[in-house]
């Protein structure tokens, strides 16, 4: 971190309430696992990068938008510089979240138009140290997206290099619903993806098949990566096999079998998915029964999956949701003293806590 | 990195090889709401015969890691302890370290809020080489542990091994009787907890510890402390213990006939 940025963020967090959820981030550098994890296509610059925090959960409307715009903010309140990216490709309405109309430039701009620069089509939002990249609303994006993974390399240089060129801390990646491969690929980049689920049997069916998504696409990185392929279709074999015939056992234990044959790669798989955490947040609670079930996904997400999952907490079911939408208003800023702006300000309490163990794990091993 | 190893009762239970009771049970009741059927957060993960089976895992370790003297049984079993001779906290202490390593699969469960703790679960790498993910429970002498741990309260005298016998013996030559703190030694010359004397004997741990520190006013009368010891003196399989009960409860007789004395004389 600069000095500039160093002082600016200081004086934010005098001026601020929330002062209390800034921590110092140690600088954050490529690390072997979380490289190992990332879209064989993407390459990493040198130099810092910023902290990639994804939010998906596979089904749609259980308010990846809404965490996203409000954890965006509780951030920023904290003194540190916040960049949202709107990735849910051709229905993007994060700006809606926001309270701000539609803006001129969009990502639309940068990658399918290439009229744009990136710089041009960040735009600022009514929170101060927040700023916000609206996705397109365009029906090229289909088309686009099509011609494979390397359709999107302008964006993933760009938020990579953030840190450098706009001392970015968070980048907060807003996913959309479904597990396409660049959603995918999005959220295996994240150091921390957060998936939000409602306390409901579709939407807790829908968040499994995205985690398991997303363990074969952290696989498959591997494998590409380190080229050992022989073993990723091994292991997709008996995955696959799980998915079927069901194992209560899960997929640790499919793991755990094929680490006799393959030590190499299953170490780099685990490796890859030790260098990722993943985040619980389960919305709309209305019960304590509701709320229990973000520590029982920790919990199996961990025995079943392998993943290093944490609960990092509840979002009650709250009026202040939809009216703050219909008042075409930030909900922190409509509703700053609601029970659910608090909870708000836990999750990202949560959120700071384990990146910047996270890094500091990485950085002093 | 050891990657293949088998599941041990820890890792069933989430916890690591040094967990206190407290933890144990934590994690237990967790684990039991997440395994339980009627848990919406299974729903698509599992079907009820899964969840069940996971829960009859569970309910297995938790009876063995929740029983003092059968998790010991278990510990040395599985190679976690070699030595049944030092009480648990002193064998933890010396516990050689090459054979902990950290388990790639284990995660830290008991990070239910996101203070981050991230400790890793120490468990034994197994030596055999079986694909069998099943806790380790194979042993036929460790069956039988586990019966005797199930029992009532101990009413024979205990085996010791010779050495532990010998080693009582040597510690009593020339000792005066009397003292509760030669209970103690021999207490921890058996390598028993206080703990465990309490789960074993039924004797409440405050008795045994005020027995053991000559705490003689938080003693019932000396027909009931004698009868403590002798279930005590079994317990650790104490040889010719008789004088040193009747030694202690002479004591215990004395101190009390001089504190009516003591009140008779402020009462005049």
């Amino acid at each position: 971190m600069t000095m500039s940025t160093d002082l600016k963020s200081a004086a934010t967090v005098r001026q601020n309430p929330s002062a209390r959820l800034h921590m110092a981030l140690p600088p954050l550098h490529c690390q072997r696992g979380w490289l190992l994890g990332l879209p064989p296509h993407v390459q990493v610059p040198a130099g810092e990068l910023p902290r990639m925090l994804a939010v998906g959960g596979g089904k749609g409307g259980v308010g990846k938008s809404i965490l996203s715009a409000n954890l965006a903010s509780k951030l920023a309140q904290a003194g540190y510089r916040v960049l949202v990216v709107d990735l849910d490709l051709g229905c993007a309405n994060l700006h809606t979240h926001f309270g701000i109309p539609k803006p001129r430039f969009t990502l639309a701009n940068h990658i399918l138009f290439g009229d744009r620069s990136f710089a041009e089509i960040i735009t600022p939002t009514t929170i101060a140290g927040v700023a916000l990249i609206a996705g397109g609303q365009e029906a090229a994006w289909g088309r686009h997206l099509a011609r494979g993974p390397e359709a999107l390399l302008p964006l993933w240089d760009a938020l990579l290099k953030s840190r450098q060129y706009f001392q970015v801390d968070f980048v907060i990646m807003d996913l959309g619903a479904g597990t396409q491969r660049h959603t995918m690929d999005f959220f295996s980049a994240a150091n921390l993806g957060i998936a939000t689920v409602l306390p409901e049997p579709t939407s807790i069916e829908n968040a499994y098949v995205f985690l398991k998504t997303y363990l074969w696409h952290l696989v498959d990185h591997v494998a590409m990566r380190t080229g050992q392929q022989d073993a990723a279709n091994d292991l997709r074999a008996i995955l696959t096999k799980i998915s079927q015939e069901g194992s209560g056992k899960g997929y640790v234990d499919a793991l755990r079998q094929l680490s006799v044959a393959y030590p190499a790669y299953i170490s780099d798989v685990l490796l890859a998915m030790r260098s990722r955490n993943l985040g619980v947040v389960v919305n709309q609670t209305r019960s304590q029964a509701d709320i229990e079930i973000g520590s029982s996904m920790e919990l199996i997400c961990r025995r079943y999956f392998g993943l290093q999952a944490f609960f990092l907490g509840d979002l009650n079911y709250d009026d202040c949701a939809w009216k703050s939408l219909r008042n075409r208003r930030l909900l922190l800023s409509d509703f700053p003293h609601s029970i659910l702006s608090r909870r708000l300000t836990r999750v990202s309490e949560n959120v700071v806590n384990l990146v910047a163990n996270q890094s500091q794990a990485s950085v002093n091993p | 990195m050891a990657t293949h190893m088998q599941q041990t009762y820890y890792d069933v239970l989430n916890v690591g090889s040094k967990a206190s009771r407290q933890e144990i049970r934590e994690s237990y009741v967790r684990l039991k709401q997440t395994f339980s059927t009627t848990n919406q957060a299974l729903y698509s993960l599992m079907n009820d015969d899964e969840a069940a089976q996971m829960n009859a895992q569970v309910e297995e370790a938790f009876r063995i890691l929740n029983d003092d003297h059968a998790r010991r049984g278990y510990d040395r079993s599985i190679g976690l302890s070699t030595e049944s001779e030092q009480p648990l906290t002193q064998r933890h202490q010396v516990r050689p370290e090459p054979i902990l390593s950290t388990d790639p699969f284990s995660g830290t469960a008991s990070a239910s809020s996101v203070t981050v703790t991230l400790a890793r679960t120490n468990i034994v790498s197994s030596t055999s080489s079986s694909q069998d993910t099943k806790p380790v429970s194979n042993s036929s002498s460790f069956a039988a542990l586990v019966r005797n741990s199930q029992m009532k309260p101990a009413r024979s005298t205990t085996s010791r091994s010779p050495e532990t016998i010998e080693k009582m013996q040597a510690a009593l030559v020339g000792i005066e009787p009397g003292d509760g703190s030669i209970f103690k030694m021999l207490r921890e010359i058996a390598g028993v907890s206080e703990d465990e004397m309490q789960d074993r004997t039924k004797i409440s741990i405050e008795y045994i510890r005020s027995i053991e520190n000559n705490v003689f006013e938080r003693l019932p009368r000396s027909i009931f402390v004698k009868g403590f010891l002798r279930s005590y003196c079994r317990y650790l399989a104490v040889p010719e213990y008789e004088s040193l009960i009747t030694a202690f409860a002479k004591r215990l007789d004395d101190w009390l006939i001089s504190k009516e004395r003591k009140i008779s004389i402020i009462s005049k």
